[in-house]
């Protein structure tokens, strides 16, 4: 296992007026390797519970660990890298290398092995190193940007990676590409990815697990294939073939609570209906 | 009725001129919803100030209810009769309080204070925070701050209201309300609704849809036509919406009858019944 | 919540805490102060606000102000009350000190007073028309209102970016504890130069809010809080003037 969370909880502001319970209780492991998308209605606590995965605020109780050990109790576990919110807004040097190489110098990191891991990071996002590297920031657009921004968390080599949100503000190809350049990272170095969002349905297929937050706690877990039912789900953050398969369901059990794409779930409807009809005729 | 005559507009940058829209005509009637739908960089902001008066076209022309946007004047009123609610809440705000926020519009239109108050009490009521009035914005999810946002432009009383992405940062509860607000402001204001968006599925609503690609509208249809035909959506790089996808492929597969275009969950659920 | 306090006139409020301040501290004799205090005590106690709440807000501000009374504690040279390990503590520093302490208090206090009691809009409201007199000299009271409007508004949103910068940097390595002066000089360059275009960005954003919602500078605003001063308001004004006039004497 490489991170597990044991019953962690979390209140923002306590003992004034504006205390807000966000985590409550929470207990999570997570396989290496693993895609994990963890989704909610706002203010289900999920942008908070990202945090505590990469330890930037510690729980008021229970603990994060990785790889068995409890996370740093300063700074960041040099295996964790978290990409924020519209991380295109924080953005520190000028041109598309120096920021990508922004990290990395920060831990020594000089000369050949520098260039080359910071080529590789653009490489793994998509963008030509030869091509990108000495372009200004600024004169990029949205969705190269934001794809920057990763490339420079990238380079320092996680083994997890945490993303808020990742896909918003993005259009259909921007979306396509980010997706597919994340699926090929994590085949290509086994890299763990955690992300917080509610854009389902087009994380949904490169997933394997869906952790459903409400009020602060886990409300439901999903893998993206699962035959038997999936309880307590709420729907609205589920991708409309699992919405469907939830409610076919009740008139099929047989059926499976998710499949991976819609083309699966219809070609599995399709196959139980032929079933069905034979039988009832 | 907004009209867009053969309009071009391009910024202009460094001494590079970037033509960021071409030749490029539209209406959009009062009572009407139109969804504009296209990808980043394609000129759908640039449409959406051009038609506030905030940019003005370097060729063609801007009427708005017979007003011209390039005329000093009349680009004034054009201002006040089109509503514009951008993509981040947090960016729109000017007063720490909700109340005083929605006031800020009414406000500079030099209104009574009695009609402020009122219009104030109306907008939050139109967009169901009223019980809201006395907050601070920062109190408040993402949702109810865009639906305050809203309010305050509602409070201008626009006869046009155009939403830029502004759905985008919401989660699907956030989008859907906001979505129920624009139909009741279409249906009992007759506002016409100019909604800009990445989200094919809140096409669902519109009247039409049109695709913008490269600064020109490619594609202008009522969403029915649109719907049926999955392989014009994709030559601009956009997919189905996920309903009509999952409707298609049941189609397929002999499932459901070619005909069908649902606009709920529900109803695919009792066609394969 | 709407105790006597908050349902004064932002204007009246406003000439109180002013003229209070000034009273406070202008005093030379203990008399004058301790009418100053008095009225003080009174406008919280009509505040309806717990003393706990004043306290929570102004904790770290007070602890400055108790700093510096110490500091006057001991520097002030006098009558020696106490010696030890060679600072002296005399009698005219303890008072000097304890009068410091007591003056900045009831400045603080007075502060917090004002903006507990009275709504941000209500505030700038309240000021535009007290400072209204002054348009005969072309001076732009309007715009000057609005400036502070917009810099309440601005300075938690700026505090928001300044702790996100803060966080995006940790998460790529950088420890303001280790480090070379120049890789420090580097962590200070990569922290105010995001801050200052974000700035610049909200600024931008916050312009084009208000263009959209039909401000222009020099155009004529409806106020939203007008209502004519009430006999309370008097008062209240009436008893600052007498505080202040007790000063002359």
């Amino acid at each position: 296992m490489l991170m597990e969370l044991q019953s962690v909880s979390y209140t923002y502001q306590p003992g004034t007026v504006f205390a807000k319970s966000a985590l409550h209780d929470i207990s999570l492991q997570i396989q290496e390797n693993e895609f994990l998308v963890i989704t909610g209605q706002e203010g289900s606590g999920k942008s908070t519970l990202l945090l505590v995965m990469a330890g930037l605020i510690k729980p008021d109780q229970g603990q994060v660990l990785y790889r068995g050990q409890p996370l740093p109790g300063k700074g960041i576990h040099p295996h964790l890298g978290l990409v924020f919110q519209h991380p295109e807004q924080q953005m520190f040097e000028l041109t598309v290398g120096q920021e990508v190489a922004f990290g990395l110098e920060n831990r020594g990191v000089t000369g050949k092995q520098l260039h080359s891991a910071v080529a590789g990071a653009l490489a793994a996002m998509g963008l030509d190193p030869g091509r990108y590297q000495n372009r200004r920031i600024r004169e990029l657009s949205t969705g190269e940007k934001r794809r920057v921004a990763i490339a420079s968390i990238l380079a320092m080599q996680p083994r997890v990676l945490l993303m808020d949100e990742p896909l918003a503000g993005l259009d259909f190809s921007g979306c396509r590409q980010l997706l597919d350049n994340l699926q090929q990272l994590r085949r290509s170095q086994s890299t763990t990815i955690i992300m917080v969002t509610h854009h389902i349905e087009p994380v949904y297929p490169f997933c394997t697990r869906v952790v459903q937050l409400k009020e602060g706690k886990i409300n439901g877990i999903i893998r993206s294939e699962q035959s038997e039912p999936a309880e307590n789900l709420e729907e609205m953050t589920l991708p409309v073939h699992v919405q469907l398969l939830h409610h076919l369901q009740k008139i099929k059990p047989e059926l499976p609570a998710s499949t991976s794409t819609a083309e699966e779930a219809a070609a599995v409807i399709a196959e139980h209906w032929e079933i069905g009809e034979a039988g009832s005729h | 009725m907004i009209r867009l005559d053969q309009v071009s507009f391009s910024y202009t940058d460094e001494q590079v001129s970037r033509p960021a829209v071409q030749d490029l005509s539209f209406t959009l009637e009062a009572g009407q919803m139109v969804v504009l739908l296209g990808p980043n960089g394609s000129g759908k902001s640039t449409l959406a100030w051009l038609i506030k008066g905030r940019l003005l076209p370097g060729k063609g022309k801007v009427i708005v209810d017979g007003l011209n946007t390039l005329d000093k004047n009349q680009r004034r009123q054009v201002q006040n009769l089109v509503g514009l609610v951008g993509p981040v809440p947090d960016h729109q705000f000017i007063s720490n309080l909700v109340a005083d926020d929605v006031a800020f519009g009414p406000q500079n239109l030099g209104l009574e204070r009695a009609e402020i108050n009122r219009r104030v009490d109306a907008a939050l009521k139109m967009v169901s925070m009223e019980d809201y009035a006395q907050y601070p914005p920062y109190l408040l999810s993402g949702g109810q701050k865009q639906r305050v946002c809203l309010a305050g432009v509602l409070a201008m009383q626009p006869r046009y209201l155009i939403l830029d992405e502004a759905t985008s940062m919401l989660d699907p509860a956030g989008r859907q309300q906001v979505l129920e607000i624009l139909a009741k402001l279409r249906q009992e204001r007759k506002i016409g609704i100019l909604l800009i968006t990445q989200n094919l599925e809140e096409a669902l609503l519109a009247d039409r849809v049109a695709i913008m690609h490269q600064g020109r509208i490619a594609i202008d249809l009522p969403f029915r036509e649109l719907a049926a035909s999955p392989d014009l959506l994709k030559e601009y790089g956009m997919e189905e919406p996920p309903l009509l996808h999952m409707a298609s492929l049941l189609k397929k597969h002999g499932l459901l009858p070619n005909h069908c275009f649902p606009d709920s969950l529900d109803q695919v659920v009792k066609a394969l019944c | 919540m709407e105790s006597a306090a908050h349902r004064w006139d932002a204007r009246s409020k406003i000439t109180a805490v002013v003229g209070l301040s000034i009273s406070i501290i202008a005093a030379s004799h203990w008399l004058q102060a301790a009418a100053a205090g008095l009225v003080i005590l009174i406008l919280l106690v009509l505040s309806c606000i717990s003393w706990r709440y004043y306290l929570s807000n102004l904790h770290l501000l007070l602890i400055l102000a108790a700093i510096t009374s110490l500091l006057q504690l001991l520097v002030v040279p006098g009558r020696v009350i106490y010696t030890l390990a060679g600072v002296t503590l005399t009698w005219e520093g303890l008072l000097a000190g304890s009068w410091l302490l007591f003056r900045i208090t009831g400045v603080l206090l007075l502060a917090a007073w004002l903006t507990f009691t009275t709504k941000p809009g209500e505030l700038t409201a309240g000021l535009e028309r007290l400072l209204a007199p002054l348009q005969f000299i072309r001076f732009p009271v309007q715009e000057l209102v609005m400036i502070m409007t917009l810099s309440l508004r601005f300075l938690p949103l700026l505090a928001e970016e300044a702790q996100q910068i803060q966080r995006a940097q940790l998460i790529r390595g950088v420890n303001w504890s280790k480090g070379s002066l120049k890789q420090k000089g580097r962590y200070v360059v990569a922290f105010i130069v995001p801050l200052l275009r974000l700035s610049l960005q909200r600024a931008e954003d916050l312009a084009e809010a208000m263009e959209n919602r039909g401000y222009q500078a020099g155009i004529t605003r409806t106020r939203l809080y007008a209502q004519p001063l009430s006999r309370s308001d008097w008062v209240l004004i009436a008893v600052t003037g007498i505080v202040l006039m007790a000063q002359l004497l």
